[in-house]
């Protein structure tokens, strides 16, 4: 299955005392990874002013779908901290065994046109879950600040 | 969590602490993936620091010798192995040494309001009134990175020593197995990264108040309290049922408390106590306590490592939405710069329980003692 999105995307701010968490929502599980993707990008940045002049290519392969989450995720994390890279467009593409390909378009942060958001650590296990909502699948994932 | 002391009195800084926080703010990376463009190491060298940790600052120049007989453990945890850190954690650390980061990390120019153990405060050299600065960060993106790179390695021995977990976060392997062994040699890898982290910041925050106060080093006469980890597990000796037994004590949102005469309490605080330093929120007030021998008895020598949140982040912003915060402490006489206004907000005085109830518990259980009151006067934040 294959799904894109563009940040922002719509999604949900998860309540809890010392970190940070989001609730997506999606069709199937390309479609959630992509959007978890977009959302994380509007947590550390405001998206709008990113331009899609680059890309990043992201190739994971996990024994379930909620190890590949967090991987995923983190993996984005790095690219922002260590790459300094903004993603704005996300592709994701996943096969039946938990093998991601994704595919990121952005630019690389630029402190006159950027603005940061807030400062994450990693995606954490913590309260993890992918499951079924009424009409589609449901993530729910917490942040370390 | 490191505290610096100085020989300035708060009147005399007062008129300077704009330009104080402004260079410190310059000066010191904070926010998201801070970086430095002026210390990127090598990976080699950063293997160095991994094994060496405050010391490895040292002998670059980044502080002096004496700095390192107030750091815990000398500023250095044994059994550190750098090859245990991954390639990919070496990256993330290689341009962060002397970076804060965001989250609750910050650097606070403040001054000793209280005094309430005299004896205890001329040990730890901290006169009322006196400039004091508090450095709060840790292993950065290596640390992370480490933590990221070991779960992985743990949900798989969780597996495979039939650990059923209730959270996957929660994924672990026995201490003595290779899995356990790993991470601590990790884990204390990435703690030498933190400890020459603050000695950096230390020594950029002792050029800083020398060069907008024009004093020499000796005249700013800044010089390290103590520095104590947060969030550590270490290898211990303590009594259990009258019987002495090392132990791995792991202490997180928490921190050591060692009691007067314990061989790893500094020789100038050994008749008072390990300093504990505490932390409280950016608009009202810090500790500095001191380790006792009931924390010792008690609770394996530890005590609270701060003062708690009380409003989830997303609460904060909330609430923090129409305020000018940095207007609202600058009324106070704080000083505040911030890389992001959302972790300013996140990070609001009224998101944190109020820090001198939660002394006051540690106090009154006798787990650690107040010597004394930091206000805030100046406040970096990531």
């Amino acid at each position: 299955m294959k799904a894109c999105c563009e940040s922002p995307v719509e999604y949900r701010l998860l309540e809890h005392t010392a970190d940070l968490g989001i609730e997506v929502r999606a069709a199937d599980l390309a479609e959630l990874f992509a959007r978890a993707g977009a959302a994380l990008a509007d947590l550390l940045y405001d998206p709008a002013p990113v331009a899609e002049t680059l890309y990043r290519v992201v190739l994971l392969d996990e024994r379930d779908r909620e190890i590949l989450l967090v991987r995923w995720l983190n993996e984005l994390i790095f690219l922002r901290e260590v790459e300094e890279f903004l993603w704005k467009r996300v592709e994701v593409e996943i096969d039946g065994a938990f093998r991601l390909r994704a595919v990121l378009l952005g630019e690389a942060f630029e402190a006159t046109r950027h603005v940061p958001r807030t400062g994450l650590k990693a995606a954490t296990y913590h309260m993890l879950c992918i499951e079924p909502g009424p009409q589609n699948l449901v993530a729910r994932v917490l942040f370390d600040v | 969590m490191r505290l610096l002391r100085s020989g300035l009195s708060r009147e005399a800084v007062k008129p300077r602490m704009k330009d104080l926080v402004e260079s410190l703010f310059r000066n010191v990376p904070s926010g998201v993936g801070s970086h430095r463009k002026d210390l990127r190491l090598e990976a080699k060298e950063l293997r160095e620091v991994l094994l060496k940790g405050a010391s490895w600052a040292i002998s670059q120049g980044f502080g002096l010798g004496a700095d390192l007989d107030a750091i815990e453990a000398g500023g250095r945890i044994g059994g550190a192995d750098p090859e245990e850190v991954s390639d990919r954690a070496v990256e993330r650390g290689r341009n962060q040494l002397g970076t804060l980061g965001s989250g609750n990390h910050f650097v606070e120019i403040g001054y000793v309001a209280d005094i309430y153990d005299e004896k205890a405060a001329r040990a730890l050299r901290l006169e009322q009134d006196a400039i004091t600065v508090i450095i709060h960060t840790g292993s950065r993106g290596l640390g992370y990175q480490v933590c990221d790179d070991f779960i992985a390695a743990m949900l798989r021995a969780a597996d495979k020593y039939g650990i059923l977990l209730p959270d996957r976060q929660l994924c672990c392997a026995p201490l003595v197995s290779e899995e356990g062994e790993r991470y601590l040699r990790a884990m204390s890898a990435a703690a030498n990264f933190a400890f020459a982290n603050r000695q950096v910041i230390t020594a950029f925050v002792r050029r800083i108040f020398e060069e907008v106060l024009g004093l020499s080093p000796r005249e700013a006469g800044l010089s390290v309290v103590y520095d104590v980890c947060h969030n550590i597990a270490k290898m211990e000796e303590h009594e259990v049922d009258g019987r002495k037994r090392r132990l791995c004590v792991h202490r997180k949102g928490a921190t050591r408390a060692f009691p007067p005469g314990h061989p790893e309490t500094p020789a100038a605080y050994r008749a008072v106590g390990q300093p504990v330093l505490i932390p409280g929120d950016m608009g009202r007030y810090s500790y500095v306590l001191v380790g006792t021998e009931r924390a010792y008895k008690e609770t394996f020598g530890s005590t609270c490592h701060g003062a708690g949140r009380v409003l989830s982040r997303a609460a904060a912003r909330k609430a923090g939405r129409h305020r000018s915060l940095v207007r609202e402490l600058e009324d106070r006489g704080i000083v505040v710069r911030s890389e992001g206004r959302m972790t300013l907000l996140e990070e609001m005085p009224e998101a944190y329980k109020d820090v001198a109830r939660v002394v006051d518990v540690c106090d009154r259980a006798g787990l650690s003692k107040k010597v004394a009151r930091l206000v805030p006067a100046g406040v970096i934040k990531g």
